[in-house]
């Protein structure tokens, strides 16, 4: 105990033991001591310096967390962006097959007599002297020659080489194909022929071997089909010009397919009909 | 009086009050980090008692002169800043201070190794004071409860912080030791 018979010791004790006393004591009766006060009061400005710079880092991690939170609802609602798009784009395809399909009932129902067989456009010609396509049907789905391809608006052509599973088709504006046809309006009887010069335009001249006959502008010419490849009355096209062609001076009109060649994608081919 | 309170180390009236400043500013940073930042997020549930690391490694560094000193002021200053009630811990720090400041001056040099056995023990007494607050505040005592969720999680945490407090205390230190002190 020699240790703590010390004059500073004893004195720091006293004055510990005193302070501790007086703080319970007071603190037990529900007063505060004048340290405890004044320190508390001293202290304040600097517990409230600390506690701000701790709300303010806590503040700037809550920030963060945020940042990591918003970070994965952002990748979630991607996600679910993604499996919307591709929802979409299922139904959007299945919109336009529903579409085709529609006009493939429609044209049955117009064409009772005619038998189908749906075709899409796989490639188109790689020269440009042709106005030819290719379909993903050949022989072996009972696809011949010389069979005629059509679209709700009319004729697109017919079937000039056939494979295993595709087939080419010339179009109507095809400079080497003639189709039989004859004006809606006055039964005046011609023919279609492709023409280099407008085929791109989308249109073919209709002539009849003379020096005039009655077409006029706005009419309506159709397949003849009588011993032609195509079946009688398809619309092929709507007069857009009469004239006279310079080398033969017969009567020559211009024709405007409906048929968009540029953006078909699907093609119906006549595998079959009955005259009505 | 002053020389007196702050032993052998002080040699004049600008030394003595470059001590008591380093020594406050060193006790309030580590008394407001207690109270503000510990007391608010508390490792494992526990609020480490840095202050008591502060007393603890003036003594070992200074002296016990110093450390007694110091271990009432840091009583004084926890008790005012976050304490309730009962106060004890002046005079608890106050003989921890001196006795670690009393049984640590004949070492030369003062390594970590012989800080944390004085750390240590000064901690197991502490624990002794903290049941012995308990058994005196709490009308019902379930010790080993006690011992299992306050006594041990605090000796735990604060036996860290003092590993952690080591440095800079002794950085603390050697401001105001003398040469040849052993720091």
């Amino acid at each position: 105990m020699k240790l703590f018979q010390n004059k500073f010791f004893l004195i720091c004790l006293c004055v510990a033991v005193a302070f501790c006393s007086v703080t319970s004591t007071l603190s037990l009766m529900g007063y505060t001591a004048l340290t405890r006060n004044i320190l508390g009061t001293v202290t304040a400005p600097a517990r409230w310096c600390v506690t701000s710079i701790v709300n303010a880092v806590e503040g700037f991690g809550r920030y963060f967390q945020s940042i990591d939170s918003l970070e994965a609802q952002n990748k979630a609602l991607q996600e679910q962006i993604s499996a919307q798009e591709e929802q979409l784009r299922r139904a959007q395809l299945l919109e336009a097959e529903n579409a085709r399909l529609r006009e493939y009932l429609s044209m049955k129902q117009k064409h009772p007599g005619f038998s189908f067989e749906e075709a899409m456009i796989i490639s188109r010609e790689s020269g440009s002297y042709m106005t030819t396509f290719t379909l993903n049907r050949g022989s072996i789905h009972g696809i011949q020659l010389n069979m005629a391809v059509v679209v709700k608006e009319g004729i697109v052509g017919s079937v000039s080489e056939v494979g295993l599973n595709w087939c080419k088709v010339s179009t109507v504006l095809d400079t080497s194909r003639t189709v039989g046809a004859y004006v809606q309006r006055s039964g005046e009887v011609g023919q279609i022929n492709g023409e280099f010069s407008i085929r791109n335009d989308g249109y073919c001249t209709f002539s009849n071997g003379q020096s005039s006959g009655d077409v006029e502008v706005g009419d309506i010419i159709l397949s003849v089909g009588i011993n032609s490849i195509y079946p009688a009355d398809l619309v092929i096209g709507k007069v857009i010009s009469v004239g006279v062609d310079e080398y033969s001076r017969t009567m020559e009109a211009t024709v405007e397919s409906p048929v968009d060649f540029s953006s078909l994608q699907y093609v119906m081919i006549v595998t079959g009909y009955t005259e009505g | 009086m002053a020389k007196f309170f702050l032993g052998s180390i002080a040699q004049s009236r600008k030394v003595i009050l470059r001590h008591l400043l380093v020594l406050s500013l060193g006790l309030l940073v580590v008394s407001l980090l207690q109270v503000c930042v510990f007391g608010r997020y508390r490792p494992f549930g526990i609020v480490p008692d840095l202050t008591f690391c502060l007393v603890v490694g003036v003594g070992f560094f200074l002296g016990r002169f110093a450390g007694a000193v110091h271990g009432i002021a840091a009583g004084v200053l926890i008790e005012a800043l976050g304490g309730t009630g009962l106060t004890l811990l002046p005079v608890f720090y106050l003989f921890c201070g001196y006795l670690v400041g009393h049984y640590a001056r004949a070492i030369r040099p003062k390594r970590i190794t012989v800080f944390l056995v004085s750390f240590g023990i000064a901690l197991l007494l502490r624990s002794v004071m903290s049941i012995t607050y308990l058994c005196i505040s709490l009308e019902q005592i379930n010790l080993p409860s006690i011992l299992l969720n306050v006594i041990l999680p605090e000796f735990l945490v604060t036996a860290l912080c003092g590993c952690a407090l080591y440095y800079p205390i002794k950085l603390l230190c050697s401001l105001l030791a003398e040469k040849g002190s052993g720091i």
